[in-house]
């Protein structure tokens, strides 16, 4: 390689460290939601905090915080509300790893489909009713209702929770979906798309946070308390250039 | 003393027919936030005698137990103190255990207080110092803290006993309610947005007990209600 080759070279490695980590670089929390999210399941043992192979997952909730991207939301205007739902997910059953202190128990539910939404924030007019026993007249219907801010897909979502061997109380857990790619964790829709994209492309979203299956922590035919939110992992990014334009910018 | 057993009886039926659906703990606060080891001696998480730390923000509480004014505002949290004494595996699981330790939520004003700013390898020149100023609203001792974490994917969780005994506003929780729990998701990894020298993110609750409400009478007060 010449010298002026090497100096392009580098040049052209500056640029690429120079370039500031870029207007929509983003890594974290978008949405979060806390305090009033449940979740369900048509196959659940309550009494044995054990998922079937075949149950059906579904969470609601109200969202409380918009961050990052999505900050643009914030405030909430009162009267209106921010809910999720997240749906279309497939128990593979549970599995107990037993322990001295506790025994954990983990449930991995995938998606019904590749394309299928597993998570979906809307907006309406405050009307968010949890009720029992979903789904029932309130549940889905007040949280899927109104215009559709964000929709996404990921291919599981992992639950595991602790539960202790000395008095049988279920104590603390996480739900995650697993590290965003661009096959897991894809956003595909709503008014909001815009905000979590980057050159055209949606950027890749987790959804993460605590899990609560104690006993008393939801309503009646509820299966757990999920305090969660997503957080997405945007790629800095690059604009496609010819040699020549690189070298332009430095005459 | 049939007709104490009668009442006892109602009281009894009456406690036996609440709905499922009675909640037996009530929400206090929702909190975000990171978690950092120190003093970190050993390398590795959750080794004895190591620190357990985390910062971050409240996002909403309870109106009913405490008042907070988030546009004006910011509300931040720690909990500190807490050494870690011991540990089991159950793999994948590492299972921690924690000495007591502590819990604080501070309240600084947006315009005339400092901003909370986690920085990177704490503790470090804003960390905890831009979270722990302010007016401490709410705080007490943690006690049974335990966290766990799946050493294969990074995730986890925690949780502890908090009985509140200092802030600005613990008088406004009823004595019934000073003695709460907390719980967390850890997680960590791509997403997360965990700054440099953070472990984990941190998204969690702190419970109370749920108490039903009761109006004080007398036996003769109670007796009418049967009479026609």
């Amino acid at each position: 390689m010449t010298r002026r080759g090497n100096r392009l070279a580098l040049m052209a490695a500056l640029f690429v460290v120079l370039t500031p980590a870029a207007a929509f670089a983003q890594t974290g929390t978008i949405a979060d939601w806390g305090p009033n999210s449940y979740a369900w399941e048509s196959n659940y043992t309550a009494a044995t905090y054990i998922s079937n192979p075949g149950s059906q997952l579904n969470a609601v909730g109200i969202v409380d915080d918009f961050a990052g991207t999505l900050a643009v939301l914030e405030p909430i205007p009162a009267g209106r509300e921010y809910t999720y739902w997240m749906l279309n997910l497939v128990s593979q059953g549970t599995v107990i790893t037993p322990g001295g202190f506790a025994n954990t128990y983990r449930t991995v539910y995938v998606t019904t489909g590749p394309s299928a939404p597993n998570i979906a924030l809307y907006t309406s007019p405050v009307n968010a009713s949890f009720g029992t026993n979903p789904p029932n007249a309130t549940v889905p219907s007040t949280f899927n209702d109104g215009p559709l801010v964000l929709s996404g897909s990921f291919q599981q979502i992992t639950v595991t929770f602790i539960r202790r061997n000395s008095d049988q109380m279920v104590l603390s857990g996480n739900a995650d979906t697993g590290t965003p790619s661009v096959a897991n964790g894809v956003f595909n829709g709503g008014s909001a798309l815009p905000l979590v994209s980057t050159n055209g492309q949606p950027c890749p979203f987790r959804v993460t946070g605590g899990w609560l299956a104690k006993a008393g922590s939801f309503p009646a035919g509820f299966s757990a308390h999920f305090d969660g939110k997503i957080d997405i992992d945007c790629p800095t990014p690059a604009l496609e250039s010819t040699w020549g334009r690189v070298k332009g910018q430095y005459r | 003393m049939r007709t104490r057993n009668y009442f006892a009886a109602i009281a009894m039926l009456a406690a036996l027919a609440l709905p499922t659906g009675v909640q037996a703990d009530q929400f206090l606060a929702d909190f975000r936030g990171f978690d950092y080891e120190d003093p970190n001696n050993t390398p590795g998480f959750g080794s004895i005698g190591d620190g357990y730390n985390s910062l971050g923000i409240v996002l909403s509480v309870n109106p009913a137990l405490l008042t907070i004014d988030n546009v004006n505002n910011e509300y931040t949290y720690r909990f500190y103190n807490l050494a870690a004494v011991g540990s089991e595996t159950a793999a994948p699981f590492l299972f921690v255990f924690y000495s007591p330790g502590d819990f604080d939520i501070y309240e600084d004003s947006r315009s005339l207080g400092t901003a909370s700013d986690y920085g990177t390898n704490p503790v470090n020149a804003t960390a905890p110092s831009t979270f722990i100023d302010g007016t401490n609203i709410l705080g007490g001792t943690v006690t049974n803290f335990v966290l766990t974490l799946d050493l294969s994917s990074g995730t986890g969780s925690f949780n502890g006993d908090i009985a509140f005994s200092r802030g600005t506003q613990s008088g406004s929780i009823p004595p019934a309610q000073l003695s709460g729990w907390t719980f967390a998701g850890l997680t960590s990894g791509g997403g997360t947005g965990t700054p440099a020298g953070y472990q984990h993110q941190v998204d969690g609750e702190i419970r109370v007990p749920d108490v039903v409400p009761a109006t004080p009478a007398t036996w003769g007060q109670v007796k009418s209600t049967y009479r026609r």
